[in-house]
C-alpha cells in the first residue's frame, strides 16, 4: 500500500511539475500577449503554491516521493532541452561525414 | 572514309549505322511523305574519322577500364578534347557547303537546329532521350563549333553510364549529327501512340505547350495533357495546365536566357484545339503503321502546319508504380497531400526533412509515414492493413480494434514518455488569448534582415518542431502550437459522443453547427475581406467593368491605370500585406505567393463578383440555425434526469464546444502563420537565386527548386557549376513531371486481404463511388470539374464541385457550390471544414473522381455516407 501511494504521489509530482513549469513560462508569453501580468502571477500562485501546500502536509517519507516526482520532471525537461540539441549536432555530423 | 555528308533523300530505315538512329529514322519520314523539316546528316563515319584523327582509342581504353567513381573525369577529359580539336578542312568545308544548300533551298531566311544521332541512340530498347546535346538557332558561324559539341556529348557523364549499365561498348558507338531547318514552332509537343504510363493501347496521349519543344523536353514547362481513343479519335480527357515558361520561336538580339515568360493571357489557354489534336493523333498514328510499333513522336506547328521532328519506338509502356521495390511499410502523411497532390519538389522536401521528426519518408515526391515504429507502440491487435486504415482516415472509420494486453505496457511508457517531453508546451498553449502568435511575424521580419541566415537556419529558426530555443514564447513555435492544437479532435469526438448518447435523435451535423462561427479565425477573416474587396469592386462600376473584361492575369495592369480603381487598390495592398505570403499550394516552397503574382486573390475577387448572395447573409443565417439547435438542444436534455436542476450535461456540451472551437481555431491560426515561415524560407532562396544567375551558375528561373541544400552550397562556394548540375536538374524536373501524372498510392507495402483496399469503389452498374464524409447532407446536380481554381474560376451557382483538392484558394467557390466532391481529404481537411461551415454536403477521398466524373453530369452527393452517385436527369434538388 505504502509503495503504491507513494508511486501516486511520484506521479503526482510528475503531474504538478508539468503544471508549475507551464506557469512559470507565462511570464514568457505574456510579453507576446495581452494578457495581462495578474493572470500570470496567479497562475504561477495556483501552480506554485499546490505543490507547497500538498508537500507541507505530508509526512517525511511520502514528502521524498512527491518531490523526487518534482524533481525528476525539472531534470528531463532541462534535459530533454540540451538532449535533443545533442541529437540534431549529431544527425549533422553525421550526413556531412555520409 | 565513306560519304562524310548525306541529305535525308539518301537515308532509309536501314542507315543506323551511317546516319544514327535519329537521322535514319528521319530520312526513312521524309522518303514515306511525312512532313520532315529538310536536312543533311553529318555521318558517323565522319565522326569516327574525327576520333581516330584526334586518338580517342585510347582514352575510351581507359574509361572502359576506370571504377564508377572515376568515370566521370575521365569523359570529362575526352569531351574537352573533342570540343578542343579542330575539324579537318575537308569535312569542314562539306558541312558548311551542304547548309549553304539548305539556307538557299529555304529562301535564305532559317536558323537550324543541329540535333545528336548517335548509332545506338533510339533502338527498341534504349531511348538515350534527352542525353546527347541539341541546339537551336544555329548559323554558319556556330555551325562546326555546335557539330563537335554534338560529337563531344557522347561523352556526358548520364551517357556514358547509360551506356555502361547496359553493356554497350564505349568505343563502338559513334555520333552523326543531324542539320536540319528549325521550325519555329508556334506550338510543339509529344505525342505517344499508346499510353506511356497505364500501357493503355486504345489512347493517343498528347503533350503540348508554347514555343519550341526544348520546354516540354526539359521538364520546365508543365504541358497540356490530351488522351484521344484511337479508333474514332474522340477527346477523352484534356487538361490545361498553367504554362508559365516557354521557349521563343526566335531569341531576342543579345538576351541569352532562351526560357522567357510566357504572356499572361497565354498561360492557360489550351495549346490545341480539338482538330489539332486530332491532326496530331493522325499523324502519330500514320507514323505507328509504318513503324509497326506505338511510337513516341515528337511535332511543331508553326503557321497552321504541322510538322514531325522525330518520330522512335516508345521505350518505356506501363510505368513502374509509386514505391515498388521500397522496404518496409508506409502510409501517405494525408495532411500533406490533402493540401496539393503534385510531388513535393526535392529542395521544399531537403529543407523540411531538416526539421521534421523522424519516421517520415519522401517516395515518389510524396510524403510517408513509416509503419513499424507506430505498430510496435499502438496497443491494439491489428493487421498491418487495419492500422494503416486508421492512420490514413485519422479516426473518421474506426476498425474494430481489439486490446493487446502485451502492447500496453509499452504503449503506457510511451505515453509517459510523450507526457514528459510535450506536457508542458500543452499546459502552456491551453488558455492563450488569440493574438499568442502576433510575435511571430516580427520574428520573420528579423529572420529576413539578417543575411547570415540561409535558408536551412531560416527553416529551423522559423519552423521550429524540436529544434526551438528554450525560453522561446509559445507563440514563436508555430509547428508545435499547431500539433498541440490537434486535441482539439479529441474533444470533438467526445462531444459528438454525448449528443449521441444524450439526444440521438438530434440533427446530423449537430457537433459541427455548435463548434462553428467563431470570430478571429485568420483563414476566415481572408475570405471576409476578399469579399470586402469585391464589394468595393461591385458598386464601382469602372472596376466591375475591368473585372468583367479582363482575365485575372490581366486585370492589374489596368487597374494601376485607372485613377478610379484607387480605392480598390489600397484594399488591394493591404490585404496582400496581411495574406500576401500564401498561394495556390503554399507547403511547396516553388509555388508563387500572392504577393509576388496576386493574380489568384483578383481571380477570387473576381469569383465574388459572380456570386449574388452575401456570405454575410449567409453568415447570419447560419447564426439563427445555431441558436435553433441550442435551444432545441437545451430543452431535449432538460427531459433527462436532475437536467432541468444541476444543468449538468448542458454545462458539459457548453465547455467541451467552447474548448473544441478554441483549438480548432488555433490550429487554423498556426497554419496561417507557418506559410509565413515558409514564405521566408522562400525569399532567402528566391535571393540565393537572383545571385546564382546572376554569375551565371544558374540559367533558368526555378531551377533551383530541384536542387538540394548541399548542392546549392557549393554552387555558391564555386565547387559546382552550371554544367555539373544541368543534366540533374533536367532529369529531376522529368522525374517531377513523371510523379504528377501518377496517383500516389495510400500505402507501400502492406499487405492486403481485400482486392483495393479503403480506394473508392465504382461499381458500373450502379454508378456509385464510395468515399469519406467530410460534411453532412444530400444534393443533387450538375458537376463542374475544377482542377485549378487559378484557371477555371467560375462556378454556376448550384453546380457541384469536382476537385482534386482544396486548399483557403478555392474557398470561394464554395459560396456558390451546391457540393463538393475532393479526391484527397479528411473529415479535417480544407474542404470539409469549409463545406460543414457553409452548410452543404462534402464527400472526400474519391482518388480519380475528377476524371470518372465529367463537367455537366448528373450526381447524386450523399456527404452524410460519404457517397457520390451517377444520377438520370429526372433526379431533383436538394432532398
Amino acid at each position: 500500500m505504502t509503495i503504491l501511494f507513494k508511486t501516486f504521489l511520484f506521479l503526482l509530482g510528475l503531474g504538478l511539475g508539468v503544471q508549475m513549469v507551464a506557469a512559470f513560462f507565462g511570464i514568457i508569453d505574456r510579453d507576446h500577449t495581452v494578457r495581462s501580468m495578474v493572470a500570470v502571477l496567479g497562475n504561477i500562485f495556483i501552480w506554485g503554491g499546490i505543490p507547497v501546500v500538498i508537500a507541507g502536509n505530508l509526512a517525511p517519507p511520502y514528502r521524498e516521493a512527491f518531490m523526487w516526482g518534482i524533481g525528476i520532471f525539472i531534470l528531463c525537461h532541462i534535459g530533454n532541452y540540451f538532449g535533443t540539441k545533442a541529437m540534431i549536432r549529431a544527425k549533422e555530423r553525421f550526413s556531412k561525414t555520409v | 572514309m565513306e560519304k562524310s555528308i548525306l541529305t535525308f533523300d539518301e537515308i532509309g530505315r536501314g542507315d543506323v549505322e551511317i546516319a544514327g538512329g535519329k537521322g535514319a529514322n528521319l530520312g526513312e519520314l521524309t522518303a514515306k511523305g511525312f512532313p520532315v523539316p529538310p536536312g543533311f546528316v553529318v555521318s558517323a563515319d565522319a565522326c569516327e574519322d574525327f576520333f581516330n584523327r584526334i586518338g580517342l582509342g585510347r582514352e575510351c581504353q581507359s574509361l572502359a577500364g576506370a571504377a564508377p567513381g572515376e568515370m566521370e573525369g575521365h569523359a570529362n577529359r575526352i569531351r574537352e578534347i573533342v570540343e578542343a580539336a579542330e575539324i579537318p578542312p575537308g569535312l569542314a568545308d562539306n558541312i558548311i557547303a551542304a547548309h549553304h544548300r539548305l539556307v538557299r533551298n529555304r529562301g535564305g531566311d532559317i536558323a537550324c537546329a543541329v540535333r545528336s544521332s548517335a548509332t545506338a541512340e533510339d533502338l527498341d530498347d534504349a531511348s538515350f532521350a534527352g542525353q546527347h546535346a541539341t541546339y537551336y538557332y544555329v548559323g554558319r558561324d556556330n555551325l562546326l563549333d555546335m557539330v563537335k559539341s554534338c560529337w563531344a556529348s557522347l561523352w556526358n557523364p548520364e551517357a556514358v553510364s547509360y551506356r555502361a549499365t547496359r553493356g554497350i561498348d564505349h568505343g563502338s558507338v559513334f555520333m552523326a549529327v543531324v542539320v536540319q531547318e528549325m521550325i519555329r514552332s508556334e506550338i510543339s509537343g509529344v505525342t505517344f501512340t499508346a499510353n506511356p504510363v497505364t500501357g493503355e493501347r486504345n489512347e493517343i496521349v498528347t503533350e503540348s505547350s508554347w514555343g519550341m519543344g526544348a520546354a516540354i523536353v526539359d521538364g520546365r514547362v508543365t504541358p497540356d495533357h490530351y488522351i484521344i481513343e484511337r479508333d474514332q479519335l474522340r477527346l477523352l480527357e484534356k487538361r490545361i495546365a498553367d504554362k508559365r515558361f516557354m521557349v521563343p520561336p526566335s531569341l531576342d538580339a543579345g538576351n541569352g536566357a532562351r526560357l522567357k515568360a510566357v504572356p499572361n493571357d497565354m498561360r492557360h489557354r489550351e495549346t490545341l484545339s480539338f482538330n489539332q489534336a486530332r491532326q496530331v493523333g493522325r499523324w502519330s498514328l500514320k507514323a505507328e503503321k509504318h513503324f509497326g510499333i506505338p511510337q513516341d513522336v515528337e511535332w511543331a506547328i508553326t503557321d497552321g502546319h504541322f510538322y514531325m521532328l522525330q518520330s522512335r519506338p516508345i521505350t518505356v509502356m506501363g510505368q513502374k508504380e509509386i514505391g515498388q521495390g521500397e522496404k518496409g511499410q508506409y502510409v501517405i502523411f494525408k495532411p500533406l497531400v490533402e493540401n496539393f497532390t503534385d510531388p513535393i519538389t526535392p529542395l521544399s522536401w531537403d529543407l523540411m526533412d531538416k526539421v521534421t521528426p523522424p519516421g517520415m519518408k519522401r517516395i515518389g515526391g510524396r510524403a510517408y509515414i513509416y509503419l513499424k515504429p507506430l505498430r510496435a507502440i499502438l496497443p491494439f491487435k491489428t493487421t498491418e492493413e487495419e492500422l494503416s486504415r486508421l492512420i490514413y482516415e485519422m479516426g473518421a472509420e474506426k476498425p474494430d480494434l481489439k486490446l493487446s494486453l502485451v502492447k500496453l505496457p509499452v504503449f503506457l511508457f510511451s505515453l509517459f514518455v510523450l507526457y514528459l517531453l510535450t506536457g508542458v508546451f500543452f499546459a502552456r498553449t491551453r488558455r492563450l488569448p488569440d493574438n499568442f502568435m502576433d510575435g511571430y511575424r516580427a520574428l520573420c521580419k528579423r529572420v529576413e534582415a539578417d543575411p547570415a541566415m540561409g535558408p536551412v537556419e531560416t527553416i529551423r529558426r522559423l519552423w521550429p518542431w524540436y529544434q526551438a530555443k528554450f525560453f522561446d514564447p509559445a507563440g514563436l513555435m508555430i509547428m508545435p502550437v499547431n500539433v498541440s492544437a490537434g486535441r482539439y479532435m479529441f474533444l470533438l469526438g467526445a462531444l459528438q459522443k454525448l449528443l449521441r448518447r444524450w439526444v440521438p435523435e438530434i440533427r446530423e451535423d449537430a457537433e459541427s453547427l455548435l463548434c462553428s462561427g467563431q470570430e478571429g479565425v485568420l483563414s476566415a477573416e481572408m475570405g471576409r475581406e476578399i469579399w470586402e474587396m469585391a464589394r468595393t469592386a461591385k458598386i464601382n462600376q469602372t472596376v466591375r467593368g475591368l473585372f468583367k473584361k479582363h482575365k485575372p492575369e490581366e486585370i492589374l495592369p489596368a487597374l494601376k491605370a485607372a485613377p478610379e480603381a484607387v480605392d480598390f487598390l489600397r484594399k488591394l495592398d493591404r490585404f496582400l500585406a496581411k495574406n500576401g505570403h500564401r498561394a495556390l499550394k503554399e507547403l511547396e516552397l516553388q509555388s508563387v505567393r500572392w504577393e509576388e503574382n496576386p493574380a489568384p486573390v483578383l481571380g477570387m475577387v473576381r469569383n465574388y463578383l459572380l456570386v449574388e448572395n452575401d456570405p454575410a447573409e449567409h453568415e447570419k443565417e447560419m447564426e439563427k440555425t445555431r441558436t435553433a439547435l441550442k435551444k432545441e438542444l437545451r430543452e431535449k436534455l432538460k427531459e433527462r434526469r436532475f437536467e432541468r436542476f444541476l444543468g449538468f450535461r448542458w454545462r458539459m456540451i457548453n465547455y467541451l464546444a467552447g474548448r473544441t472551437k478554441h483549438f480548432a481555431k488555433m490550429r487554423e491560426n498556426s497554419r496561417f502563420y507557418h506559410i509565413l515561415g515558409l514564405y521566408h524560407v522562400r525569399k532567402k532562396i528566391l535571393q540565393i537565386e537572383a545571385g546564382l544567375m546572376q554569375k551565371g551558375k544558374l540559367r533558368c528561373r526555378d531551377d533551383i527548386f530541384y536542387l538540394t541544400c548541399d548542392e546549392i552550397e557549393k554552387m555558391r562556394t564555386d565547387q559546382l557549376g552550371w554544367r555539373d548540375v544541368e543534366d540533374r536538374v533536367r532529369d529531376r524536373r522529368m522525374e517531377h513531371i513523371r510523379l504528377s501524372k501518377m496517383a500516389p498510392p495510400k500505402t507501400i507495402g502492406v499487405r492486403t486481404t481485400k482486392p483495393a483496399p479503403f480506394r473508392s469503389t465504382a461499381s458500373e452498374s450502379s454508378n456509385t463511388l464510395k468515399g469519406q464524409s467530410a460534411a453532412p447532407g444530400r444534393y443533387t446536380g450538375l458537376a463542374h470539374v475544377i482542377l485549378d481554381p487559378s484557371i477555371d474560376i467560375e462556378l454556376t451557382p448550384g453546380e457541384i464541385l469536382i476537385a482534386p483538392y482544396t486548399d483557403p484558394a478555392w474557398t470561394p467557390l464554395f459560396l456558390t457550390a451546391g457540393a463538393a466532391v475532393v479526391e484527397i481529404g479528411s473529415y479535417l481537411s480544407h474542404a470539409g471544414t469549409v463545406a460543414r461551415e457553409f452548410g452543404m454536403p462534402c464527400v472526400v477521398d474519391l482518388p480519380d473522381c475528377t476524371r470518372q466524373i465529367q463537367t455537366g453530369d448528373r450526381v447524386k452527393v450523399d456527404g452524410s455516407q460519404g457517397i457520390v452517385q451517377l444520377v438520370s436527369e429526372k433526379e431533383g434538388e436538394r432532398l
